[in-house]
């Protein structure tokens, strides 16, 4: 078993607010327990995460210049594959947000347009599209695929309030679903037996969507994707979510902090799904079909043919959105460092990654601050990070990014994540 | 990949990478190899035959041989063209009171009653005078339910402005008509105001078009010129050498005649034609002494009659003929009426008809020497560009008691063979075994394997067309075989393809 540990940055860390390390602890802007230390207006402009992780290889592992081609092969990397591979985008769009901010209660509303795309495949897919099923003869193997992809609106109402102490936290919000796909059934084994090298399938797959895919038949698929169709943030899908959160000090130099996101779903006014749960046998064409339809018949049509998947159509499906758990302990040290760490889990149906991040942050002066921080993200190990925030007057900007590797090598990293964005303060 | 690539390096706000972005993307395939099915079937003649289109039906006989027949065009002659309807151009004068009207029939034939179909008739009347004038008009040989057929008119010229009258159409359907000599006796008497008879200066007589429902008669000898046609037997279209010695194959004459009178055939030729373009003669008493056909006797009148002639080798040289490249049948007959037998009484009605069918029935039920069939097919293997070469693996279970060897041919665009799939010859596959009864009792059966190599596989895609070619034997057996309809020829092949 893999022990993942690492951090989730994409909508959390990466956004790191330092109000005044002397006086507080560091939190991190989408935090629900987030309080500013100073009362006052917080007007978050628009900021931007991208994050990218994969599981097994990086893109130049897999990519190799032959003969004026990129040639893409998973020859190299088939050492490193695991029995269940992820690759994961992910990223959020903060278009604006407003908090006001008492001495003891904040309370705010904000909109972010947010993006999960992941592909899980097994190493015996893998295999096949490597080596192709000749090697496979005999034995039987799974090559389902998850394919999730997520788009939505959110629009939240944010409150926490300080109690001894401890702040408790939490948001409430209204999710408008733009488009999605989704796996709830991956099973897909292939057998090729030997001998006439009959190939049999046991089926039990289903992909719900919404917009997503236009499936005309296995050889005439089309994904059509719009990130960025955020035009039209209302609509008929819609559904709620809430984030929980608390954090307070276990001691003068300590503090430990909780929290959950995004628990909720999104009811989609009509999803199309597409199944097929049977077992099945290609055995090739069958002459007579080719005599009678004078040798128009193609193999790879019939077997499309025959794993055909069923359409229907849902009405309204309810699926989950990707959910964050998160516990971090912070300590001070001296008046301007704090060290910390903080474990954290994205879930999205089947899709589960673990972060342990440990970082430091180092109030520079003169309103700058920085960060560094490493982290442990799924499998991956080598991801050393930096982030560093100004504020000059009333305006605050922040930048941060999880790899410095990645920015010397950009397709050379199997984890990377930025985020940039900007707050004006009326306090 | 492109696009996801380009969207990474601006993730990272840098663009430092060894990928040539300006190149194109591909997939590696060079260690793919893959394991397909290519085809698997449980080939019957009855199946094949189901899908092949040939022009013949398969039947399956009592014993569950095959029986290929091939059916000529249905060839008719129907009454209304051998008598076909008379249309009514010019009125006919009536110069008298009495007068015989000639009916419009052939003289060879003599019209003892009829039924008359769709027919109207119409009088016109004239004078001279200023006068009332009363017509009555009888046709005493045409009834209706017992009463004779009568009409009456009146000409009121008495003010100088009615000399002539017209009848109009008068329906003359379903009367019968019982002529003298096929003639007809019109009588009319005219009666002026003081009950003078009078001749009229003008009258006539017309009919629209003269039909029969019935006629009986004695007709005279006549020819049916019945067209003919070829039966193409396309069964072995695909014949190259060799050849199959039927052991029963017929032809088979069925005539339907609903006409009462008595018909023979009159065969102009019946003929087979080979593959080659060769005519042989199908050679018969039956068709030289002439084919008696059944009819209906004037009592059976509306029934039909059915005559089967069967041309077979206890009655003809259709066996030899068989054992040749039979490609066609081609026939040409006509149907004698009444011919030596002129006063013989008969009938026809408006329905009778005179129905030929020649049917080919080729019981496949003989020996097989060395028949060499070929299919060719157009070959474009453009989208396997990336095939690198191949081993076929192949499982053949023969349940034909017949030895067989196929192989399978590579061309190019003028037919020019450029390789073959199998070396010595093709695959040869044993015949099965036949127990006592004449049945298979076991099948025999091969597998394989067959590389197609790089040099192989090139050659095989320049290819444009490709030829399988089969022969196949029973000499291993002395007597005739029977193929039934449930031996099998199980065939499945799959292969091992490696990529570029």
């Amino acid at each position: 078993m893999i022990i993942v540990l690492g951090i989730w940055s994409i909508a959390g860390l990466a956004q790191v607010e330092v109000s005044s390390s002397d006086e507080s602890f560091y939190v991190d802007l989408d935090n629900p327990t987030y309080r500013s230390t100073t009362a006052g207006f917080h007007f978050m402009l628009p900021s931007i995460g991208m994050r990218y992780y994969n599981s097994s290889f990086t893109p130049e592992d897999v990519i190799v210049s032959n003969e004026g081609k990129n040639l893409v092969t998973l020859k190299e990397v088939q050492d490193q594959l695991l029995d269940r591979n992820t690759v994961l985008f992910q990223s959020s769009l903060r278009t604006i947000g407003m908090m006001w901010h008492n001495d003891r209660i904040s309370i705010g509303i904000g909109h972010q347009g947010r993006w999960l795309g992941s592909l899980q495949y097994t190493d015996d897919l893998a295999s096949l599209m490597t080596f192709g099923n000749a090697s496979l003869i005999g034995n039987p193997v799974g090559i389902g695929t998850d394919q999730d992809y997520l788009y939505y609106n959110e629009f939240h109402l944010s409150g926490a309030v300080e109690i001894g102490g401890w702040t408790i936290g939490g948001k409430a919000k209204f999710l408008v679903g733009q488009e999605f796909i989704e796996t709830p059934s991956r099973d897909i084994s292939i057998n090729t037996k030997d001998g006439g090298y009959t190939i049999e399938f046991d089926n039990d797959y289903q992909i719900n969507t919404y917009k997503v895919l236009n499936y005309r038949g296995l050889n005439d698929v089309d994904v059509a994707i719009e990130p960025w169709g955020i035009s039209s943030p209302f609509g008929n899908n819609n559904g709620l979510a809430f984030d929980f959160g608390v954090r307070g000090p276990i001691s003068d130099r300590l503090q430990v902090h909780a929290s959950v996101s995004d628990m909720g779903s999104i009811t989609w006014d009509e999803a199309t799904t597409y199944a097929s749960s049977e077992q099945l046998s290609y055995k090739g064409i069958d002459l007579l079909d080719y005599l009678s339809e004078d040798g128009n018949v193609d193999i790879a049509d019939s077997l499309y043919n025959l794993l055909e998947l069923k359409e229907s159509t849902a009405q309204e499906l309810s699926t989950g959105i990707p959910q964050l758990w998160k516990l971090g302990f912070t300590g001070k040290i001296g008046s301007n460092h704090q060290l910390g760490s903080e474990y954290s889990v994205l879930k999205h149906n089947k899709l589960s990654i673990n972060s342990l991040k440990v970082f430091w942050v180092y109030d520079i002066g003169s309103n700058w601050n920085g960060m560094f921080h490493y982290s442990i993200v799924g499998n991956t190990y080598d991801n050393i990070g930096a982030a560093i925030m100004k504020r000059s007057g009333l305006f605050q900007w922040h930048l941060k990014i999880d790899n410095i590797i990645g920015l010397v090598k950009p397709l050379d990293v199997r984890y990377g994540s930025f985020n940039v964005g900007g707050s004006l303060f009326f306090d | 990949m492109k696009p996801l690539m380009v969207a990474l390096c601006l993730f990272t706000l840098m663009s430092c990478t060894d990928i040539d972005f300006n190149q194109d993307f591909e997939l590696d395939t060079s260690e793919v190899e893959l394991a397909v099915p290519l085809f698997s079937s449980q080939l019957s003649i009855p199946a094949i035959a189901d899908v092949s289109k040939i022009n013949g039906n398969i039947e399956i006989l009592e014993d569950g041989t095959i029986q290929v027949n091939y059916r000529g065009n249905v060839v008719e002659q129907s009454s209304t063209q051998i008598f076909p309807p008379i249309p009514g151009i010019f009125d006919l004068p009536i110069i008298d009171t009495v007068q015989q009207i000639q009916l419009p029939a052939n003289a060879q034939d003599q019209i003892l009653k009829a039924v008359i179909g769709d027919t109207n008739i119409d009088f016109t009347f004239g004078i001279d005078t200023r006068a009332l004038i009363e017509i009555e008009v009888t046709l005493p040989e045409l009834s209706k339910n017992g009463e004779v057929f009568k009409k009456t008119f009146t000409i009121d010229n008495r003010n100088g402005n009615q000399s002539t009258i017209s009848s109009g159409l008068i329906s003359i359907e379903d009367y019968t008509l019982l002529p003298i000599n096929n003639q007809l006796t019109l009588r009319y008497q005219a009666l002026n105001e003081q009950g003078q008879r009078m001749v009229l200066p003008m009258s006539t007589i017309g009919f629209d078009v003269f039909t029969f429902r019935y006629v009986e008669g004695i007709f005279g000898e006549r020819t049916f010129d019945i067209n003919g046609d070829i039966i193409t037997i396309d069964l072995f279209s695909k014949w190259i050498s060799g050849g199959v010695d039927f052991k029963d194959p017929k032809v088979t004459l069925a005539v339907e005649n609903s006409f009462g009178m008595p018909t023979k055939s009159k065969v102009n030729f019946m003929d087979i034609i080979t593959l080659d373009g060769v005519t042989l003669n199908l050679e018969s008493s039956l068709l030289s002494n002439g084919i008696e056909f059944e009819y209906p006797s004037i009592e059976e009148a509306g029934s039909v009659k059915k005559t089967i002639v069967v041309f077979d080798k206890t009655n003809s040289n259709i066996q030899t003929l068989f054992s040749e490249k039979a490609g066609k049948v081609s026939y040409d007959i006509d149907a004698l009426i009444n011919e030596g037998r002129p006063q013989d009484p008969g009938f026809l009605t408006d329905s009778s008809y005179f129905r030929i069918q020649v049917e080919v029935n080729l019981p496949i039920d003989g020996k097989v020497n060395e028949l060499v069939l070929q299919e060719t097919t157009d070959l474009d293997l453009t989208s396997y560009d990336e095939v690198a070469s191949m081993e076929l693996n192949h499982t053949i279970i023969n349940g034909f008691p017949m030895d067989m060897i196929i192989q399978v041919y590579f061309d190019d665009a003028t037919g020019m063979q450029l390789d073959s799939l199998y070396n010595n010859g093709g695959i040869s596959i044993e015949a099965a075994s036949i127990g006592q009864d004449g049945v298979v009792n076991n099948a025999s059966s091969i597998e394989g394997t067959t590389i197609v190599d790089a040099t192989k596989m090139e050659t095989i895609k320049n290819s444009k067309s490709i030829r399988v070619r089969g022969r196949f034997d029973t000499q291993l057996y002395e007597e005739p075989v029977r193929l039934l309809d449930i031996y099998n020829l199980d065939i499945s092949m799959g292969a091992k393809i490696k990529l570029q």
